[in-house]
């Protein structure tokens, strides 16, 4: 089994700010429950934001790769990308028999139903490990189309094992399943159809 | 109007106030998810607002004080979608129609990228269970996906203004089936058809 990237050194200052907001994304979800008397703190993190904004570059010029070091679409990804706070972030391992293996624990910015991952995250990170699964086979192609089904609830602060398998190729067809485990039970699987621009060896 | 009008009950001026405050909260925030995709990742200003941003999680959950007022917590402003409090939703705001179209015009970010300059494949899918979720317009305010099919037919560029749309088709006892659609320049470039099951009316609060 080998890792899709690069393994953990230390953290770019992007991954530690990326973290830092993550966490108080959560805090912000959580300060009712905890019943914080004074939640504002929007000031604080406006001056912040302003500091930052100061260094910025503008977004048309960020598309193509990273400001500064280079890094690659992994980690800038909403699903996978350490540096970005949409991200869990989840790292993907392939596994010898071709498919993508993650792990996950989804906190409360993930969440639909009370206490339970909102269905469209699944979309999103499915997504994702199949075209893992799919680019350790070959092109890994754009989604062409997906069905969802939602077998049981996936619930949030619980371990997710997310898989991705490539299923087979035709001319420029690839067909994806993925799939959500917990406990060792699927609570969503998808199926999906990739086009690649070349025909598949 | 709004399905967040629709699905609200009353609620007391503290309860608005306390709301408000976490949405400045979040909308700061999220500010700042978008500017770490646009400074240097080696930028040590980041690690400076790294370590100012755990300070106000470290008040944020160990608070010295706490309300004595029951605050609820209503789930349609905490989703990863519309959620207007939770820092990583772009969100976007829904807004339901006299025929009971929801729409929305959202334009995503660099957090939402996934092949260059265009959105991520999985955030439309994404942004699809919701917003066909929303056209079922569930009577408890929580509705369970039961299966999703997503079609791409052209891929969503970033920083443009995009239309989404979805309507309810069906209803069947607690089965409801919705479609929905994201059009770029008049163009539909994501379609959806959803099968929605509404919980047992005891199990819905």
């Amino acid at each position: 089994m080998s890792e899709v990237d690069s393994g953990p050194g230390v953290p770019l200052a992007a991954e530690v700010a990326a973290q830092a907001v993550r966490r108080l994304t959560s805090a912000i979800l959580d300060a009712r429950a905890r019943g914080v008397s004074n939640p504002d703190v929007s000031e604080k993190i406006s001056a912040l934001a302003d500091r930052l904004e100061a260094v910025a570059a503008h977004p048309h010029e960020c598309v193509t790769g990273e400001i500064g070091t280079q890094v690659g679409v992994l980690e800038r990804s909403p699903v996978s990308g350490p540096k970005n706070p949409v991200a869990v972030p989840l790292r993907f391992e392939r596994c010898e028999d071709g498919s993508s293996l993650a792990h996950a624990e989804f906190p409360r910015q993930y969440q639909g139903p009370p206490g339970i991952v909102h269905g469209g995250i699944s979309g999103l990170v499915l997504d994702v490990a199949m075209a893992v699964a799919n680019r350790t086979a070959g092109p890994a192609g754009m989604t062409a189309e997906m069905t969802l089904r939602y077998l049981r609830p996936t619930p949030l602060h619980t371990e997710v094992t997310v898989r991705g398998r490539h299923l087979r190729a035709e001319g420029r067809k690839v067909w994806s399943q993925g799939t959500f485990e917990v406990d060792g039970e699927p609570t969503v699987v998808c199926d999906a159809l990739f086009i690649t621009k070349e025909h598949v060896q | 109007m709004t399905i967040v009008e629709n699905l609200s009950r009353p609620v007391s001026d503290v309860e608005r106030e306390y709301a408000a405050a976490l949405e400045r909260d979040a909308a700061q925030l999220r500010r700042i998810v978008d500017l770490l995709q646009r400074v240097d990742v080696d930028d040590p200003l980041l690690l400076d607002v790294a370590e100012k941003l755990d300070a106000l999680s470290e008040h944020l959950e160990n608070p010295i004080d706490t309300v004595t007022e029951t605050i609820r917590n209503p789930g349609w402003r905490h989703d990863p979608v519309s959620g207007v409090e939770n820092a990583i939703a772009p969100p976007i705001v829904l807004e339901a129609g006299p025929d009971g179209t929801v729409t929305a015009e959202v334009e995503f970010g660099l957090p939402y990228q996934g092949p260059n300059s265009f959105v991520h494949g999985g955030i439309s899918a994404m942004v699809m269970d919701h917003v066909l979720s929303a056209a079922t317009a569930p009577q408890a305010g929580v509705i369970f996906t039961a299966q999703l099919t997503v079609r791409y037919h052209r891929p969503l560029p970033l920083f443009v203004p995009l239309t989404i749309a979805a309507r309810l088709r069906e209803r069947e006892g607690r089965k409801i089936w919705a479609t929905g659609e994201i059009v770029v320049d008049g163009k539909v470039a994501v379609s959806a058809e959803g099968l929605f099951i509404e919980p047992r009316p005891k199990a819905a609060q």
